[in-house]
């Protein structure tokens, strides 16, 4: 008799936390009992953690509004700076006056750079950007990435091959995942010596579809290979090349929040192997 | 919020000669993370996951689990925290030849007596590829999709970590990669800490962190 009526009273407890964790409860009964009691408490736990959701919703919010603000009100002051830098180097100046004012605006360009990505990285951690993968044809994809980097490839006389073949379909975001492919090609294009070669494969898994940007560059030391896709992170031999160290921690944020993952692989002195795995399901 | 740490963690084996197969780890794990143990074999990184998972005592030492501390559980309530808040994934996949594929995914929450949480354990199988194979049976599948069918059994019951001993071990190198994609994919997706333990450094790399073991110590490990 006894045990038959615990054992209700804690079905009746386990179903109360299956509920609250369902997101369904809701407090039923209401008269002395010790259950009543334990409801109106249950009830009142969750509505703290509800609060504490919406706080977290409402900082978002207000990081949504500041990145925001700040993407704007840096555009115009910057675009001046590279207006008037130009107009300054039309003046007449001596060598030296236009070696300064070829650093000032070698400076708000990168600066500028350094803003957009910098503002991108941030829409994309907080959320505020939605990335919506889709199936797609990866040939297509790939095209459309190669092709924003041939100019850079041709000027450094650099063997740019994107594969294509029957399409071969997986899930990922045309106009962000391009982006993420742009920066893997930009940077193997970037970091590869003139006269080398950069080479898009693809290869199929039965769950991933895999890109491969390889390329003939000096590669990456083993040790650093774990750092690449941090934000920041620059190679200590590629601190005179322009870049800020963002390109492949988008590319891996963009590429995971596909459904995807990235490595690196590389043996130093030999190129690097960057993969994009794009998911299939 | 650490959800795994180990403090002075040492494993002896015999007397004369002593083998030091764990010799004081400090170790911890936060929460949501990704950590990859790498070293060669003899290394000791098995005894370590053997360790971390309560499925070994230590010679000296401790481990804390959700700040539980493991080792100061009795045998039998041990086995029980294990099931309820540990995710174990395997070099042999070990499913339940007569159960399918579903009923293996469902097992450990089964015998804890509790009702799956359906929705989450549907998004489970489709992210794993596995929603068209889930009345197969064990026998009727790829070592790669059984692996797969091991991941989503750990899954399952929302373990606070999961621990993944040489998972591809068994399997060529391309399933092998498909199967720890998923297991990253996966991780990241349900906010689920992994440990995965492998000798193969392309593996390790894919982890947000890599701890290197060498003769029971660890010996380096790069920060995310």
């Amino acid at each position: 008799m006894i045990f038959g009526r615990r054992r209700r009273l804690l079905a009746k407890l386990d179903a109360m936390l299956d509920e609250a964790l369902a997101g369904t409860f809701d407090a039923q009964n209401y008269d002395e009992s010790l259950l009543s009691k334990i409801e109106a408490k249950t009830a009142r736990f969750l509505d703290a953690s509800r609060l504490r959701r919406e706080q977290v919703e409402a900082d978002r919010e207000r990081v949504r509004a500041l990145i925001s603000d700040i993407s704007h009100q840096t555009k115009t002051p910057l675009a001046n700076v590279a207006l008037y830098t130009q107009l300054l180097t039309e003046q007449d100046l001596t060598d030296g006056q236009k070696a300064i004012a070829g650093q000032i605006a070698a400076g708000a360009e990168k600066l500028n750079f350094l803003i957009q990505s910098l503002v991108k990285a941030s829409r994309l951690e907080s959320g505020i950007l939605k990335i919506e993968p889709k199936p797609g044809n990866v040939y297509y994809l790939i095209e459309s990435a190669a092709n924003q980097c041939a100019a850079l490839a041709t000027a450094k006389n650099i063997a740019l091959t994107a594969a294509s073949g029957e399409p071969v379909t997986a899930l990922f975001d045309p106009r962000w995942c391009a982006e993420a492919l742009f920066n893997l090609i930009d940077n193997a294009v970037k970091y590869t010596p003139e006269s080398g070669k950069v080479d898009v494969t693809v290869t199929e898994y039965e769950m991933f579809v895999r890109v491969d940007v390889t390329d003939t560059g000096r590669g990456i030391r083993e040790e650093d290979l774990p750092k690449v896709f941090t934000r920041f992170w620059r190679a200590a031999e590629s601190a005179d090349s322009p870049g800020a160290g963002l390109g492949l921690y988008l590319a891996r944020e963009i590429i995971a929040a596909c459904g995807g993952y990235i490595k690196a692989g590389s043996e130093y002195g030999r190129g690097a192997v960057f993969s994009a795995f794009l998911s299939k399901v | 919020m650490s959800v795994l740490q180990t403090s002075g963690l040492k494993k002896y084996y015999g007397t004369e000669p002593v083998v030091k197969a764990i010799d004081g780890v400090d170790f911890t794990v936060e929460s949501g993370e990704f950590v990859s143990i790498v070293g060669s074999s003899g290394s000791g990184k098995s005894t370590l996951l053997h360790l971390l998972g309560g499925l070994d005592r230590p010679t000296e030492g401790a481990a804390w689990i959700n700040g539980k501390a493991i080792f100061s559980m009795k045998d039998d309530e041990l086995t029980i925290f294990r099931r309820r808040n540990i995710g174990f994934v395997f070099q042999s996949y070990n499913l339940v030849p007569v159960l399918n594929v579903e009923e293996n995914i469902l097992l450990p929450i089964a015998l804890d007596g509790d009702k799956p949480d359906a929705a989450f354990i549907e998004r489970v199988v489709e992210t794993l590829g596995l929603s068209e194979k889930r009345t197969s049976m064990p026998n009727q599948l790829s070592g790669g999709q059984q692996q797969r069918v091991a991941i989503a059994r750990a899954l399952a019951s929302k373990p606070a970590i999961i621990l993944a001993d040489e998972p591809t071990g068994n399997l060529d190198s391309k399933s092998g990669m498909d199967v720890i994609g998923l297991l990253k994919v996966s991780g990241e997706k349900f906010g689920q800490t992994i440990v995965l333990i492998t000798h193969n450094p392309e593996i390790a790399q894919m982890a947000d962190r890599t701890v290197r073991i060498e003769d029971g110590k660890i010996v380096g490990g790069a920060a995310r």
